[in-house]
């Protein structure tokens, strides 16, 4: 058991830089899920852990041991490819026991732990057969067993399950984070699907182009996005943002939208968002901030119509597809409800759950719930549990981004 | 049925016949060799001349042990032909290893480069070639002909492993240097064993080539206990009565181990370990 700490890690080829200095501290136990587009650095990051791949600047340290310059054999981790890498030339149970192998663990003891491994996983009637006879899933759980099998300080996983189609998907993500919940052991996740960050994650880091958008939990991840990356790579389906101004109106603020409507800004947020006025702003809004429900539900409701393009009927909702000024927007509606493209629609939004983004830099504007600490990027472990609520904002910094 | 319909269809007819033909035309020689080696003396010139030996005889290879040195030039052969492949392997691997998985300047030129100098022919090079060997004392020793059939085969050995390294995914040897291996122990229980085939291709190639040769033996090795089988039965023609049944029986040895010994190792030719180490 480990914690991990990055400090301005930096990774370049040659001339590409590809991380661009990334400060981040893993709790000991922590399931910290690393996610962002592809080609974000997300695999060069978790590479750099595992000591895969040289480090250009910064450190690595695991309960403050300096590890940049260990081989992979001395950090204590366990690794899950993306491929699943078994050796083609050993049994299942051959596969396993390599790491204990290699650490020169007795055979009969390795043996008792490939077991237990096993047991855990249903993998046991499977131990004596190769790699090339098993099922994708199969594998999958091999590759799993082999990393548990260690025990190690930290486990990595490099897009363990992308391999694997959606039903298993769901299936083993349950299971990883059954694994985790029973072993307790620092993980680092990565991957680029933000339902499965979401759903696995005790911290999710978000990334993109080489830098840390956010970092926080899910939940903050959803609900106080620091910036337009992080709003709309979060959620699915994803945030909307209406495009408009910000103006005033009377002892309040109006948030006039390019397609012609306006919406009124809670009075709450009216303080926070003066210095907006007259900028060009996008409106974020969730779908379930976007109803079909014709009464006023609180959230400062604000109304607007639209003409239906596409319903997509999900079963708990439909999602209400419309087009205003060349953008697609996603409402949701109620299920029970049919519509016809080309209707009109009356639709809802709850004005509380918005996010004002200021279109020249990126950022989503931070009021009063939001704005308790949006400060550097977490520097220090933090004695908070792993379901901590406190919000560990990292704001978008945009000159590291254009350089 | 089905089999027997599709040989009478025209195509196929055409493609049997003309392989049997083209089997026979080659394969001739050797059942030849292999019915002149059971025949007695008084057979082999009997005309017009027949195929199976009506007096079915092992004489000659009784007198292959008697009267000739052919179990020394066996040894030699074998252990000429196994150590090289020894020593190439010990070479071609590591250097194979590094023109795949290390970067450094020249890698892909020095890649090419080695293929070039399989271009010649032994012939060209074989004079330069003893005049090194005089220079270092080696004439007429075995160690000679085994550096000889290294310098040969090395080139093609490390193409060939080359190619077999490029094809095994990187993924498994990280997954064993994070299951705690060093480079090393990587290497050896995960990179060679998947690479089997290949190992095992080359080492075929370098011991064939080894235990065919004839030019090298001929130039570098002059006592005859030193001598391996192709120059040894050669020398046998070199009296004054050629006794065909003996030299043929000769070379029906030579075949024979060869052919046993790589109809085994084939399956690990063609098999390997399959595919699924990675990918679902
Ligand atoms: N060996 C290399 N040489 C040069 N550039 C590289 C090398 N490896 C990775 N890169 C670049 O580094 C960037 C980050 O790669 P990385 O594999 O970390 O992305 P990722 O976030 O894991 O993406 P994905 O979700 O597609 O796996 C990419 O732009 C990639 O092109
Ligand atoms: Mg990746």
């Amino acid at each position: 058991m480990a914690g991990v700490e990055l400090s301005g890690l930096i990774k370049s080829y040659g001339a590409l830089d590809v991380v661009h200095g990334i400060d981040l501290s893993i709790e000991d136990g922590q399931f910290t899920v690393l996610v962002g587009p592809s080609g974000c650095g997300k695999s060069t990051t978790l590479r750099m852990i595992a000591g895969l791949e040289e480090i250009s600047g910064g450190t690595i340290s695991f309960d403050g041991n300096v590890m940049n310059d260990l081989p992979p054999k001395e950090r204590d981790i366990a690794m899950v490819f993306q491929s699943y890498a078994l050796y083609p030339n050993l049994t299942v149970g051959g596969n396993m026991a390599f790491g204990l192998k290699m650490k020169g663990v007795p055979k009969p003891d390795r043996e008792t732990a490939v077991r237990e491994a096993a047991e855990l996983l249903g993998i046991t009637e499977l131990l004596g057969r190769r790699p090339r006879t098993l099922s994708g899933g199969q594998r999958q759980r091999v590759a799993m067993g082999r990393a548990m099998v260690r025990r190690p300080a930290v486990f990595l996983f490099d897009e363990p399950l992308s391999n694997l189609d959606a039903a298993l998907r769901t299936k083993m993500r349950l299971e990883i984070k059954k694994i985790h919940q029973r072993l307790r052991t620092t993980m680092i996740y990565v991957t680029h699907d933000q339902i499965e960050a979401m759903t696995l994650a005790d911290r999710i880091v978000v990334m993109n182009r080489g830098i840390i958008e956010q970092v926080g939990s899910p939940q903050e991840l959803y609900a106080q996005p620091v910036n337009r990356f992080v709003a709309s790579f979060i959620g699915s389906p994803a945030m909307n943002m209406l495009p408009g101004k910000l103006l005033e109106s009377g002892s309040g603020l109006v948030a006039e939208l390019a397609c012609g409507v306006s919406l009124n800004i809670p009075a709450d947020r009216v303080p926070a968002y003066r210095g907006m006025i007259g900028r060009d702003i996008e409106v974020g809004l969730r779908p379930e901030h976007l109803t079909d429900e014709p009464q006023a539900s609180g959230h400062n409701a604000e109304f607007f119509d639209v003409t239906v393009d596409v319903v997509e009927p999900i079963g708990a909702c439909s999602l209400i597809s419309f087009m205003h000024d060349g953008n697609e927007y996603i409402a949701q509606g109620q299920p029970l409800v049919t519509r016809q493209p080309g209707e009109q629609q009356r639709l809802q939004a709850a004005m509380d759950h918005m996010h004002l983004i200021d279109v020249t830099t990126g950022l989503v504007v931070p009021h009063k719930a939001s704005s308790t600490d949006t400060g550097a990027v977490e520097s220090s472990p933090q004695s908070t549990s792993d379901e901590s609520a406190t919000p560990s904002g990292a704001p978008l910094n945009l000159e590291k981004e254009i350089q | 049925m089905r089999g027997r319909k599709s040989m009478f269809n025209p195509r196929s007819l055409v493609i049997f016949v003309s392989v049997s033909l083209l089997l026979l035309f080659t394969g001739f020689p050797f059942i030849w060799m292999a019915a002149t080696a059971f025949k007695s003396s008084a057979e082999i010139f009997v005309y017009p001349p027949y195929l199976i030996p009506k007096d079915f005889t092992f004489d000659n290879v009784q007198r292959l042990f008697e009267n000739t040195r052919f179990v020394t030039y066996f040894k030699n052969s074998v252990y000429v032909s196994t150590m090289t492949v020894i020593l190439n392997l010990i070479i071609a691997t590591p250097g194979a290893y590094a023109l795949t998985r290390f970067r450094f300047f020249g890698r892909e030129k020095i890649a090419t480069v080695i293929l070039f100098t399989y271009m010649f022919s032994p012939i060209m090079i074989i004079i330069p070639f003893y005049v090194l060997i005089r220079y270092l004392g080696l004439v007429n020793t075995h160690f000679a002909l085994i550096l000889a059939y290294t310098a040969f085969t090395l080139p093609f050995s490390l193409w060939m492993l080359r190619t077999f390294f490029q094809s095994i995914p990187l993924d498994l040897e990280e997954a064993a240097l994070t299951d705690g291996a060093s480079r090393l122990k990587a290497v050896f229980y995960v990179v060679l064993p998947t690479a089997l085939p290949g190992v095992v291709a080359t080492s075929i190639f370098t011991f064939i080539l080894a235990w065919n040769d004839y030019i090298f033996v001929r130039i570098l090795i002059s006592s005859d206990e030193l001598k391996t089988l192709s120059v040894g039965i050669a020398d046998l023609y070199n009296s004054s009565v050629i006794d065909w049944g003996m030299i043929m029986s000769g070379c029906v040895l030579i075949i024979v181990p060869v052919v046993v010994v790589f109809s085994y190792l084939q399956k690990y030719l063609v098999a390997g370990w399959g595919t699924g180490g990675v990918k679902g």
